[in-house]
């Protein structure tokens, strides 16, 4: 099975993407554990500490706080429980709290409203209301980020020219920060500057002053939905280019969209991907007869379509031979067995683990203790790199 | 906009009063727009000619997210009402009120707010059952609300509880309008309606009469205001149309003050009702959780610790019958803990694909998740599974599916299956241990007490098989056995197939691993089989090692004496090699894992060591399993605060510990891993001591 996140850990961790931001998860202590450790492991925090949070509610984990609901709560209802963690989470001292109903606790229809009345805590608790199960990570996270820009009090300065807020890039995708690095550089080369990426560590100031970006720009369009139109309504043009930037050729398009849309020159951000281009080119010829071995090789993804479309033209470019393609947020299904598999982190390590792939290349959903320090990217020349470092080590003994 | 909420016992002619309330208010200029939140979708009936429409929730599941639209569910009735029918799932299956929820968040997202309608009426079906049937009873939803009754107890009962809902919403804002009294005939209605009315302090604002013209309209499908506007029917909805215009211009509603079960019991008697002991709403939705943390905190759920466990049987596939959010989160777990075994030598197979996720998604809550579970059963089969085990999650639970029904169907066209069911429930029967435990007693009771024994084969028995999980620690194990031409039957539990638990009594001994819940298994494994089992304890160490190889000895009749002289010969080169580091040196030993360390207490000891401290991180109970022999040298409730106590008082050389020590801890200092069992890794371990004693570095076993 196909066994990625879901919305649920979508709308959790586009709150916990925003430094200063803290969920408070009003669930079982089981929806919590792992998306309370996703959050310690993705999201840079400085002031936070394995194992000092003693407090009920946190019970020894920093992030994701929750209301810890059981059994007989699904029937009594729960909102005490809500009103309890809610005391104890606003001394914390958080710039925004967001309450995330697990599913189970979505079916008791808690009137949070009371709680945060209860506590005279009506505007500083947003609740995130939506349904989150079974539904897809990348649009969930979206929409939640839209839903937190909606409801915050946004600045009305003026137009900054040339900057650039980066859009559709989550904390789930693997290696994030370094994926905002290069596409900062990129930008920067254009002369734009990047004044934050709502979704991938923008804070709660960062996201108030967004709306007077000149123009938004997007990674993965999927990952964007809900705030690629607040951008819009909001009048910030957005510059969305159909495919990610995934492999040389689609981030040098992707470059050049964002070039045309924005009225700059490109040469200066497509001299410094060819740099990176043509140092893989040379190590490529350096091992001829490896990359030989490529030629060839299965692979299968599931992925968002805007990243299947590159990934699966670049791949088959270099003689590969597609055996699979399923967009992400079909119903889930199987990966099919390839020397190669491209999806979430978790389906990719039981690929490996199962025998069912020479390697594998994780797309988004960071597995927790299998990511390494290296950049392992899907998106720009860092991806393109880690990409071909992949299937080349994985063509050894073909 | 006015938002009006219209609530009532079932059956007490709500979704009549509310379509002659639309249609007048229409009639009098009011943009209307009315939403039936009943599952049998009628409410809105008699605006449309008897026709009915599709409902929000139908069009949920039928239609994708992107392609909706808000005219698709919202049709034009009578008078310009603006008509929708939230729907539900068939009685008995599903969750109608996350249904409600739903349908409010669709019809919000498809911009029912810009429809233009300046009073919006929800229609709601009968008691406040649960949180979703309550939605609409909310502040932001209702403005004021309007209760149906008649004279009847259980009428009267229903709007009691209304009551107590509209006060725990909003328990100081005047929201209720008023009591309709829907006229029923019986005897002395008007009397105890109104008796009611004034106990709770609101008022009667129409007593509609009991009138075949309603019937009349009705089975022309229509209302009794369109087809009978001067009737008294009509004038009576006037009444509560006056009413509620009045509202609208700013007039006061009321605050209930619902009655008490002993005042309801003198309203029904037709006594004087006496006063209220104390407010019924005062009353804590549940006496038992007056203060969450007063409750044992679950930390993680059932379901999981049953999916871990069975996951482990190769043959098998789990089928999580949740949501993807379960699945992601289970499979995490799991994958964090055991997918780096297959990957690193540990097992000679690949890890199997073998948990699977309904996916339940809203749909499925509201209407029932039967049809996906059998689906997911089939496609688990069609992969060539031929065990299927179910383990329930909250939601399924909560909304009740029948799981034992689908897997006797899926049995009955698939009899070469082999199905379990666990009702977990998520955290609703329990937290992770209880789901583990849960799950190997199934797997206990599905052995087969006529199996017979088959020389050469042994059982491995144990909750957690941590100590043999890394490629030296498992090579040991085949050597240990393979001494007396032993192999393992089945793993109780790791990766291990169905068919090895089922024919558990092939194993003519079984092996108990090093800690303390192996015992309780093997006691539940004699108590399904009626009868006790030869049983051994995996040893850890030189000292138990030599008592190992004489029982094994015993029980298969084969020879050791070969194996023990290497064993000692290798002993003994090991200690004269390192006794020098080890002697006099002070160790500090921290434990939390509850295995049992006395070997390593022992070989420390002999090598002239001085233990300083033996600290169990828990408190002392009768089930300590870190050691047998040397309890009484045991510190109990153990931790970071007296390690760094002790480092100040003691000055330990080092400290051993297997999970946590303070940060910044000054001192030599070194983490006891995986132990393994027999001779080669322990003596391994104890060499990692050594080199630490020596060169004062910090170490890690693997």
């Amino acid at each position: 099975m196909i066994n990625g996140p879901d919305g649920l850990t979508g709308a959790i961790m586009a709150i916990e993407s925003i430094p200063g931001a803290t969920v408070l998860l009003h669930g079982p202590g089981g929806c919590r554990i792992r998306n309370s450790l996703l959050s310690m492991a993705l999201v840079p925090r400085e002031d936070r500490v394995w194992g000092a949070y003693r407090e009920p509610f946190y019970a020894g984990y920093s992030r994701v706080p929750a209301s810890y609901i059981d059994g007989e709560d699904f029937v009594g209802g729960a909102v005490h429980r809500l009103e309890e963690a809610l005391e104890v989470v606003r001394r914390e001292g958080a710039e925004l709290i967001a309450i995330i109903d697990s599913p189970g606790a979505s079916l008791m229809a808690d009137d949070h409203r009371r709680a945060m009345s209860d506590l005279g805590m009506d505007d500083d608790v947003i609740v995130m209301d939506g349904q989150t199960m079974s539904a897809p990570m990348r649009r969930t996270y979206g929409r939640t980020l839209g839903e937190v820009l909606r409801r915050l009090s946004l600045g009305s300065g003026p137009v900054r020219k040339g900057t650039v807020c980066i859009l559709g890039l989550t904390v789930l995708d693997p290696c994030w920060e370094d994926v905002l690095e290069e596409f900062s550089a990129y930008l920067g080369d254009m002369g734009l500057e990047v004044l934050c990426s709502p979704g991938a560590g923008a804070s709660v100031s960062d996201l108030r002053r967004s709306v007077e970006a000149e123009y938004c720009v997007t990674v993965c369009p999927e990952s964007s939905d809900g705030v690629s139109g607040f951008y819009r309504d909001a009048g910030v043009e957005v510059v969305c280019p159909d495919d990610a930037p995934v492999g040389f050729d689609s981030t040098r398009r992707w470059i050049l969209d964002v070039a045309e849309a924005t009225g700059r020159d490109p040469s200066v951000a497509l001299e410094r991907l060819g740099r990176r281009e043509g140092r893989a080119r040379r190590k490529a010829d350096g091992m001829r007869y490896g990359m030989m071995r490529i030629e060839g090789m299965t692979f299968s993804a599931c992925a968002p379509p805007s990243v299947l479309r590159p990934l699966a033209s670049w791949l088959g470019g270099l003689g590969m031979v597609p055996v699979s393609l399923i967009e992400e947020d079909a119903n889930p299904s199987r990966m099919v067995p390839a020397d190669i598999v491209f999806c979430d982190g978790n389906t990719a390590l039981r690929m490996e683990s199962g025998r069912r792939c020479r390697a594998s290349v994780s797309t988004g959903g960071a597995v927790l203790g299998s990511d390494g320090f290296v950049t392992r990217t899907i998106y720009g020349s860092a991806g393109a790199e880690h990409i071909l470092d992949t299937v080349l080590r994985a063509s050894r003994g073909r | 906009m006015f938002q009006l909420a219209v609530y009532g016992k079932g059956g007490i002619g709500k979704s009549t009063m509310s379509a002659n309330i639309s249609l007048m208010l229409a009639q009098r200029g009011h943009r209307v727009m009315q939403i039936g939140c009943d599952p049998k979708h009628d409410s809105t009936r008699l605006l449309l000619g008897g026709g009915s429409q599709r409902t929000v929730l139908d069009y949920v599941r039928e239609v994708p997210e992107g392609d909706r639209r808000l005219e698709d569910v919202m049709v034009e009735g009578s008078g310009g009402v603006l008509c929708i029918e939230s729907g539900g799932p068939e009685p008995g299956i599903g969750c109608a009120g996350r249904g409600i929820l739903t349908a409010f968040e669709t019809i919000g997202r498809l911009g029912a707010d810009r429809a233009g309608a300046d009073v919006r009426l929800y229609d709601v079906l009968g008691d406040v059952v649960c949180g979703g049937f309550a939605v609409p009873l909310r502040e932001e939803n209702a403005d004021g609300v309007i209760i149906v009754t008649s004279g009847e107890f259980m009428a009267l009962y229903a709007a009691n509880n209304i009551m107590k809902g509209i006060r725990r919403f909003t328990p100081e804002r005047p929201r209720l309008i008023g009591i309709v009294l829907n006229s029923r005939g019986v005897e002395g209605e008007e009397e105890t309606v109104g008796r009611f009315a004034a106990a709770t302090g609101t008022r009667v604002i129409a007593t509609v009469p009991r009138d075949r013209l309603f019937a009349s309209a009705e089975a022309a499908g229509r209302t009794v205001c369109e087809l009978f506007p001067g009737s008294d029917a009509a004038k009576a909805v006037g009444a509560v149309v006056d009413r509620i215009e009045d509202v609208i211009s700013g007039a006061g509603m009321d605050i209930p003050s619902p009655l008490d079960d002993d005042q309801l019991s003198d309203l029904a008697a037709g006594r004087e009702i006496r006063p209220g002991r104390r407010n019924a709403v005062d009353l804590p939705a549940c006496p038992g959780c007056a203060r969450s943390t007063s409750r044992r905190q679950k930390y993680s759920c059932a379901s999981c610790g049953a999916v871990m466990a069975l996951a482990r049987l190769r043959d098998s596939a789990v089928i999580i019958h949740g949501l993807r959010s379960c699945a992601y989160l289970m499979d995490s777990a799991y994958l964090s803990t055991v997918a780096d075994l297959y990957t690193g030598g540990v097992y000679d197979d690949p890890m199997p694909d073998n948990i699977y996720c309904t996916c339940m998604d809203d749909s499925a809550a509201i209407f029932g998740g039967a049809d996906s579970l059998r689906g997911t059963m089939e496609s688990a089969y069609a992969d060539g599974f031929r065990e299927v085990a179910v383990v329930t999650t909250c939601v399924s639970g909560m909304i009740g599916d029948d799981c034992d029904a689908v897997a006797r169907g899926f049995r009955s066209s698939h009899p070469d299956v082999g199905t379990t069911v666990l009702s977990t429930d998520g955290v609703i029967n329990g937290d992770y241990l209880e789901g583990t435990d849960a799950a190997v007693s199934e797997l206990i009771r599905s052995i087969d007490p006529s199996v017979g024994p088959v020389p050469g084969e042994v059982n491995l028995i144990g909750a957690s098989f941590f100590d043999l999980q890394c490629p030296d620690a498992a090579a040991e194990l085949r050597r240990m056995l393979g001494v007396f031409g032993l192999r393992v039957n089945c793993r109780l539990l790791d990766d291990t197939t169905m068919g090895s638990v089922r024919g558990f009594c092939r194993g003519t001994v079984d092996i108990l691993l090093n800690e303390d819940r192996a015992s309780d298994f093997e006691d539940r494994v004699a108590a399904r089989l009626g009868r006790s089992r030869e049983r051994v304890r995996l040893p850890t160490g030189p000292y138990e090692y030599a008592g190992w190889l004489r029982r094994m000895s015993e029980v298969t009749g084969i020879p050791c004496e070969a194996e023990e002289d290497w064993a000692r010969s290798m002993t003994s080169r090991f200690m004269e090699d390192h006794r020098d580091v080890f002697e006099g040196r002070r160790i500090v030993l921290s434990t939390v894992i509850p295995r049992n360390m006395d070997w390593l207490v022992d070989a420390l000891t002999d090598m002239g060591a001085v233990i300083v401290r033996f600290g169990y991180a828990k408190g002392p109970d009768e089930r300590c399993g870190v050691t047998v022999r040397y309890r009484d040298m045991l510190t109990f409730d153990y931790g970071k605060k007296g390690m760094s106590e002790d480092w100040d008082a003691l000055h330990p050389d080092l400290l051993l510990y297997d999970l946590d020590i303070p940060d910044g801890y000054p001192g030599r200092s070194m983490r006891l891993s995986r132990i393994g069992p027999g001779v080669v890794p322990p003596l391994r371990l104890l060499g990692s001591i050594s080199d630490a004693l020596s060169t004062g570095s910090r170490g890690c076993t693997e």
